[in-house]
Parts: C-alpha cells; structure tokens; sequence
C-alpha cells in the first residue's frame, strides 16, 4: 500500500510538471480581444534595435511599426503561430523572444522534458529498489 | 555496471553531445564576408512601392525586372549612410548605364523633407522613396540603417549587406551572381 502511494505521487508530480510546462510553452491562456491578442504576441517579439526588450515594453519607432503590423495581421485573421511565422521569415528565429517549437529550436524545448523524466525514471528506479531491499531485509 | 563501464557511457554521451552540437551549427546558415545572413535570401522580394522623395513620382520595384536591383535602406540621422552615398551615386551612374544594375533607396525612420535634403545634399540622382510606417522595412526585416538588399532579375531577393556598401563591393557581388547565373 505504501509503495503503490509513492508510485501516485510520482505519477501526479509528472502530471503537475507536464501540465506546467504545457502551461508555460502555450503561453497560459490566449486572450480573446484583438488588443488582447496583440500584447500577447508583441511580448514575445523582440525589439529589433533594443537589448533584451519584447516589442510590446520597448518604445522605439521601429517597436511600434512592428506592434501596428502586428495588430494588422491579427485584424486580419491571423494566428498568433502565423503572425511569429511571418516574423521569422523576415527577421530570422532572433527576432522572437523565445525559441520556436520546430525545426532545430524543438531541441530547446524537448531537452527540459527529457530530462525531467529521466530524471523521474531514476528517481523511481532508486525508491522500486530501495523498497525491493526493503522486503528482502524483512 | 562497473564504475569504469559508466565512465565510459558518461563519455561516450558528452562526446555525442558535442558532435550534435557542433553538426547543428555547421547547418546553419551562414553569412559570406560581405553578406549577412537574411532568411529573405532565396525567396521572392517582397514588393516596393513608393512617392520618389525628391520628385514625387511613383517607383515601383516591379517596373526594374529583368534587371539587378539594388535596395538600399538609409536616413538621414545615419552617419555610415552618409559615408556611403556617394559610393552609391557612383554605383548607380556606372550600372544603369550599362543597363545591368540599378538602385532604389528606401528612407528608414526619417523625415520625408530631411531625407529629400540628405539626398540632394548627397549628390543622389536614384529613385528614392519614403516609407511611412515602416511598411517596406519590417517585410525586408530591416532592423537599422544603412542595409541593402540585391534583387535578381527574376525578383528574387539573392543578397543582403548589413552597414555601408561600397561600389566595388557591390560590383564584386553582382559579377559573382551573373557569373553563377550563367554557369
């Protein structure tokens, strides 16, 4: 009963850390205004003449050109997947904050997970066996 | 597992590791001397359309196919633009008379009146056009001035020169791009 409730936990971290990082990879809940919308991309365009600014923070003429094409681009029925795609065509991946989910840059994202649940794996192999050598003591 | 065998694993990751990374960023792209990297490289130019700053007539990127076509993005607050121009006037005098090459410049972040003077103060007889709200810049992914794009002629954006451009430089370029159109 006391190995099956570590299993659970283990089980439900996973699920926490998933859902975490689901969570922060999606950029928590799209907002549903073009306004909305629209700071939600531009905080993850980078400022193309400013150091380490997104669009939306960054005052800069060229930041608000980029805000006012974006904010044409979402009138427009585009997706925030679309208008960063747009961007990156342009620009190259360097003109968004964080790194893309495709190509070379999936690496990025994947590598966190992997080693999470290598991590978990060990973590469960190291308490099966404790418990295992557990019994065999008793 | 002996301690030695999980050395060895450990090694044998890192070692992996390394080789991954150093194959990842072999397959970048990568910028020539004089070019700079552009993901626009390859790919139809996006279109050019504008008022002539000095005249007001309309100048159509479109109106140049068949022909290499240089866009130069410039202000007149940029100093390296400064250095540039007359190397620019020189380049356009020689290449449109020989009907090979021509220029169209592009005002970035300017006043459409302190760009016009800029121009006639610079001696520049090309088309040059305003560019209001950045419309032209942001589809070049231009993110400072002086940067300059060359066209081919069947439109396609085939290089990009980030800071000042020299006639030279420029003919060097566009003599390497018609020799390895022709070969």
């Amino acid at each position: 009963m006391k190995k099956r409730h570590i299993y659970v936990i283990w089980i439900l971290l996973a699920v926490a850390i998933a859902a975490s990082l689901y969570v922060g990879a999606s950029g928590g809940s799209s907002g549903t205004s073009v306004a909305q919308r629209v700071s939600q991309i531009a905080s993850q365009v980078r400022c193309p003449v400013c150091d380490g600014l997104s669009v939306e923070a960054s005052s800069a003429p060229i930041a608000k050109d980029l805000k006012n094409t974006i904010t044409k681009d979402v009138i427009g029925g585009m997706t925030l997947d679309q208008v960063e795609h747009s961007l990156v065509e342009r620009y190259g991946s360097s003109i968004l904050l964080r790194p893309q989910r495709s190509g070379i840059t999936l690496f990025v994202w994947l590598v966190p997970v992997i080693v999470i649940l290598a991590g978990l794996g060990v973590l469960i192999r190291f308490y099966y066996l404790r418990s295992r050598r557990k019994s065999w003591v008793k | 597992m002996s301690v030695r065998k999980k050395l060895i694993i450990i090694g044998a990751v890192v070692v992996a590791a390394v080789i991954a990374s150093v194959a990842i960023g072999a397959s970048l792209p990568q910028a020539t001397d004089y070019q700079a990297y552009s993901p626009l490289v390859g790919k139809v130019a996006p279109s050019i359309e504008g008022k002539s700053l000095v005249s007001g007539a309309n100048v159509s990127l479109s109106k140049f196919r068949g022909e290499y076509v240089v866009v130069n993005f410039f202000a007149s607050w940029c100093t390296p633009c400064e250095q540039e121009a007359p190397y620019l006037e020189e380049f356009y005098y020689q290449e449109s008379r020989a009907a090979i090459a021509t220029l169209i410049g592009v005002e970035f972040e300017d006043v459409n009146s302190t760009a016009a003077n800029f121009l006639r103060q610079t001696g520049a007889t090309y088309p040059a056009i305003s560019d209001p709200g950045e419309k032209i810049a942001i589809r070049y992914g231009v993110t400072g001035p002086p940067a300059t794009f060359i066209i081919s002629p069947t439109g396609r954006v085939v290089a990009h020169i980030n800071g000042p451009v020299t006639n030279t430089g420029l003919e060097k370029v566009i003599n390497r791009l018609r020799r390895e159109r022709m070969s």
